[in-house]
């Protein structure tokens, strides 16, 4: 099978950039040109409203000389008719009657322009004709302005407007010098006419002549009914210096501020036309445009930004979408480093696919370290998956399809029907695949994601996909390495710890042991129960510190010495203190050895720096800690002391003996384990291999730790017994002192008890005298207490001589007779065989 | 094998010892009446100690020797024939042997190997004293 080279670092690099791109100068960047932007448009917007305002001052500038001209051209025109007036025969006879005749013709009211109507006023300054035929003659007009000022010129004159004194109508009356026959100034012409009130109406305004003023030479206000002179006669004074033009933003003529004033002088009346507009007026238009250009501006100013806006909330969203995927690839590799098992291995890459892929659904199979067994397939849906699960048969078969694969992504399109499988799900949709493979090219499984779509992943996506699967695979070469170590250590601790336990009748000894999980390494526990030939039991746990296989080794070496010294010495303090020697310096191990007669049930113990054994007294409820003889843990101390401890074993009582593993726990004081450790014994009632296994799973679930459990259900007083004595006087002595107490604890009376031990101790005193004389040896014997019959058989291996001639000799059979109900002495070629027998 | 300890006071005619389990007293009551006080085990293990020691009573000049067997708390059949073995070698010199204090268990043994006169039994030691001192007046 080919390895397909994947890297991860390519992925992890373009991670990298996108997310290390500097997003923030360019935001500010364009965000200042925007801003320029819009200034620019403004401020070309404000040049154009200035222009516009030059424009429309301007504009207001050539009405008012529109105006001044049409005034000039009318009374040009209404003078020429006065002088062509003049010039009439009637006139210039300067005959009153003729005049008035002739000037009958232009009354007011006959279509004449002089509306006012004419009249001749001679040097005197009296009328002397009139138009009006009511009108009166003979009146002074001599200090009339228009009257003086024609003679004194000599020319035509438009007077300053009056007011007429009857009609209180106003009146411009113009004159013009008559001449008679020879040419003499004769007296003057005069033509008035009548000034219209014209209201400003919709038109003028239209037309730009909203707010026309017509200033008199004499400063009168035409334009007002009354002539009243404007207000701001400085304003006046000074668009009459200059003659025309337009000023902006100034005092109007009543005095108001913000006014536009544009004026012109019309020369031949000597009036004054002013368009004095409110600017508002003035540049309405300006202003009008410049709001519309302004919101132009700022429309394409709003939808820049919004265009901007958004551009920035993708590429904010992009770099979410990367930030997550940084984050789920650390927590990939995170979750990786930790996993210690290959499941963990599964759960970290499923949990990354599913998050990376809330809308597939995630398969993941794993090859068991046996080669010939299967996938083993975990399927999980998607949060937004529209998939439903797939069936396990099809999840199996894709997966083990991938794994097989050679690609480095496989990609199916609609997985399930090319499979013909029942996969629903995936009759429409699509799969992408990686197999996975070991460094040696031994495959490792597959993992895959499903997906509703024909069409759902990128490239990008794919690398991804890509480099997970080769991040998982690292992990996994890891953990099946750390496996099979593990399983080397756990191999090599368990051929180094008991196969079974010694079967003691009216003792139930149970142990449960756990070598601990993967990501410890396997722990020193140990434990070991040895029977000694005399019926007595030596029970140790211990806990070599260090872990993996250095550690199982001293574990070995300890028990190995511990079973050499438990056969040796009865005394646990003995075997504690000899088990010290085999501890170096460097090294550190605590243990607790207790030691059980069943005979006596005498129990003593020793611990050396270990926790301290529990002793269960069901009938009283109550549990004891022994931890009366106590030293240093092994190999820490040389100088540590220990002396046997005894404690009395009530009637039914169960002593547990345990490491750390089983009571330690974290963020706990030692203290509170051991006392749930107490009440489980008192709790669980089952046999000692069921309350061992019930109070491991109960106390230490989690397999992580390595624990040794060793109970010793300690419940009745055996009826029987076959033991092992060395054949040597001390023995002797000292089973006697045991029988005695395994009577007593059997209920037999006082003089029994002494008859049974006298005639044992005959019978090992012959053995031990006859038998072994020259030789060291055994002495085999068996105990029972049945029914109402005491049964001491008592066996040798050697042959024991006749009795001499020595009357001393014999009174030990003798004694062996008369104790006992029966006493039968066998020999055999295998050696002597003594059953006595004790009828209660 | 040997024995733990062995400590032995020499204070006239008192001597005193010990040896695994037994311990071994012997005083002079006056009138030529010995008494050894036993006590202890007197088995395979201690009978080995005592019958040497009841030997070294030959060199003592006496008329009787009561073995106050009170303070025994077991006795075998070797333990009895150390015992049958030292009166036996202080018969020989003429000198008789009584047991006294005898506890049930112990007296039960005697019973049964029927020692008869080589050792008589006596219930208290002060009767073994009388009956020595009269034992005595009489053979004398």
């Amino acid at each position: 099978m080919p390895r397909v080279r994947r890297s991860a670092s390519s992925v992890e690099d373009a991670l990298a950039r996108s997310i290390s791109r500097p997003r923030g100068p360019l935001l500010a960047g364009a965000l200042v040109a925007l801003v320029i932007l819009v200034a620019v448009a403004l401020g070309f917007v404000w040049r154009q409203y200035g222009s516009a305002k030059d424009e429309a001052a301007q504009g207001l500038r050539s009405r008012a000389v529109l105006a001044a001209t049409v005034f000039d051209t009318y009374f040009a025109g209404q003078l020429q008719a006065l002088r062509a007036m003049a010039a009439a025969p009637s006139v210039v006879s300067g005959d009153r009657e003729r005049m008035a005749s002739y000037f009958a013709r232009f009354r007011p009211g006959s279509g004449t322009s002089f509306t006012a109507g004419v009249g001749w006023i001679d040097l005197t300054g009296h009328q002397r004709a009139t138009s009006d035929p009511a009108g009166p003659v003979g009146i002074s007009l001599a200090g009339r302005s228009y009257f003086r000022e024609t003679l004194r010129t000599e020319k035509p004159v438009v007077g300053e407007a009056i007011v007429a004194t009857r009609s209180r109508r106003r009146l411009v009356v113009m004159g013009v010098p008559t001449r008679d026959e020879r040419g003499r100034i004769n007296g003057v012409l005069a033509g008035g006419i009548v000034l219209q009130q014209s209201a400003e109406d919709a038109r003028t305004n239209d037309l730009g002549y909203a707010g026309l003023q017509v200033i008199d030479r004499a400063g009168q206000q035409v334009t007002r009914r009354n002539l009243g002179r404007p207000a701001n006669t400085e304003l006046v004074e000074r668009l009459r210096r200059a003659g025309e033009g337009v000023l902006v933003d100034t005092n109007g003529l009543d005095g108001a501020s913000g006014r536009v004033v544009a004026f012109a002088t019309s020369t031949t009346p000597g009036w004054l036309a002013v368009l004095d507009q409110p600017t508002s007026v003035a540049f309405a238009d300006a202003r009008h445009a410049l709001v519309r250009e302004v919101l132009l501006v700022c429309a394409a100013a709003g939808l820049l930004l919004l265009l901007f806006g958004w551009a920035v909330w993708r590429s904010r969203r992009d770099v979410r979408a990367s930030r997550a995927q940084v984050a789920r690839w650390a927590q990939l590799t995170q979750s990786l480093n930790d996993a210690v098992d290959a499941g963990e291995v599964r759960e970290a890459l499923i949990a990354a696919l599913t998050s990376e892929h809330p809308e597939g659904v995630t398969l993941v199979g794993l090859t068991a370290p046996d080669p010939s067994a299967e996938l083993s397939v975990v399927v999980r849906r998607g949060a937004r998956s529209p998939l439903g699960t797939l069936d396990e048969g099809a999840a199996a078969a894709i997966s083990q399809r991938v794994a097989d694969a050679d690609a480095a992504v496989a990609i199916e399109r609609r997985p399930a029907v090319e499979a013909g499988l029942g996969g629903e799900a995936l009759r429409t949709g699509s799969l992408y695949g990686v197999p996975l493979r070991y460094r040696d090219g031994r495959p490792a499984g597959s993992a895959s994601v499903a997906f509703g779509r024909t069409q759902a992943l990128g490239d990008h996506e794919l690398s991804l996909l890509r480099a997970y699967a080769y991040q998982a695979e690292q992990s996994l070469g890891r953990v099946r390495r750390h496996e099979e170590e593990h399983d080397a250590a756990v191999l090599l601790q368990q051929s180094l710890l008991p196969d079974r336990l010694p079967d003691v009748s009216g003792v139930g000894v149970a142990a449960h042991y756990r070598a601990g999980a993967l990501n410890t390494r396997v722990g020193g526990d140990w434990y070991d129960v040895v029977r000694r030939p005399d019926g007595v039991l030596h029970l140790t746990v211990g806990d070599v510190a260090g872990r993996g296989i250095d550690a199982a080794i001293s574990m070995g070496q300890l028990r190995n010495a511990f079973r050499a010294y438990a056969l040796e010495h009865v005394s646990p303090a003995a075997i504690v203190d000899r088990l010290a020697r085999h501890v170096p310096g460097d090294d550190m191990a605590t243990m607790v050895c207790a030691t059980f007669d069943p005979l006596t049930r005498e129990l003593t113990y020793a611990t050396a720096g270990h926790l301290p054994p529990l002793l269960v007294d069901r009938g009283q409820r109550v549990v004891t800690r022994l931890s009366a003889s106590h030293r240093g843990p092994l190999g820490w101390t040389t100088s540590g002391i220990v002396r046997d401890a005894s404690a009395p074993a009530p009637g039914d009582a169960t002593l547990a003996l345990y490491t750390d593993g089983l009571v330690e726990h974290r963020d706990e004081s030692i203290d509170v384990g051991i006392e749930r450790l107490a009440e489980a014994l008192l709790e669980f009632t089952g046999s000692s291999e069921e309350t061992a296994d019930a109070i491991v799973s109960a106390l230490a679930p989690d397999p992580e730790d390595d624990l040794a459990l060793l109970l010793v259900r300690l419940a009745e007083v055996p009826d029987g017994l076959e033991l092992e004595i060395p054949a040597d006087p001390y023995s002797v002595r000292e089973l006697r002192r045991r029988l005695h107490g395994w009577l007593t604890l059997r209920g037999i009376d006082d003089e029994t008890q002494h008859a049974a031990v006298l005639a044992l101790n005959e019978a090992c005193a012959n053995a031990i005298e006859h038998a072994y004389r020259e030789t060291n040896g055994a002495i085999s014997i068996q105990l029972s207490h049945r029914g109402d019959v005491l049964r001491i058989a008592v066996e040798d291996h050697g042959t024991w001589r006749q009795p001499t001639g020595d009357p001393n000799r014999g009174r030990g059979i003798l004694l062996m007779k008369n104790l006992m109900s029966t006493a039968d002495i066998r020999q055999q070629p295998s050696g002597t065989r003594v059953v006595l027998e004790q009828k209660l | 094998m040997t024995p733990r300890s062995r400590v032995y006071r020499v204070a006239g005619l008192t001597v005193a010892g010990e040896s695994p389990s037994l311990s071994f007293t012997v005083a002079d009551e006056g009138n030529g009446v010995l008494v050894v006080s036993l006590g202890g085990q007197l088995d395979f293990l201690s009978a080995s100690e005592l019958a040497p020691r009841l030997a070294d009573l030959q060199a003592a000049t006496c008329d009787a020797v009561v073995d106050d067997v009170s303070g025994v708390t077991f006795i075998d059949s070797t333990g009895l024939n150390a015992l049958v073995a030292g009166a036996q070698s202080i018969q020989s010199r003429d000198a008789a042997v009584l047991v006294a204090g005898a506890s049930k268990h112990v007296a039960r043994v005697f019973e049964i190997v029927r020692l008869g006169e080589t050792l008589r039994l006596e219930p208290t030691l002060e009767d073994a004293v009388r009956a020595a001192r009269t034992g005595r007046e009489a053979g004398g």
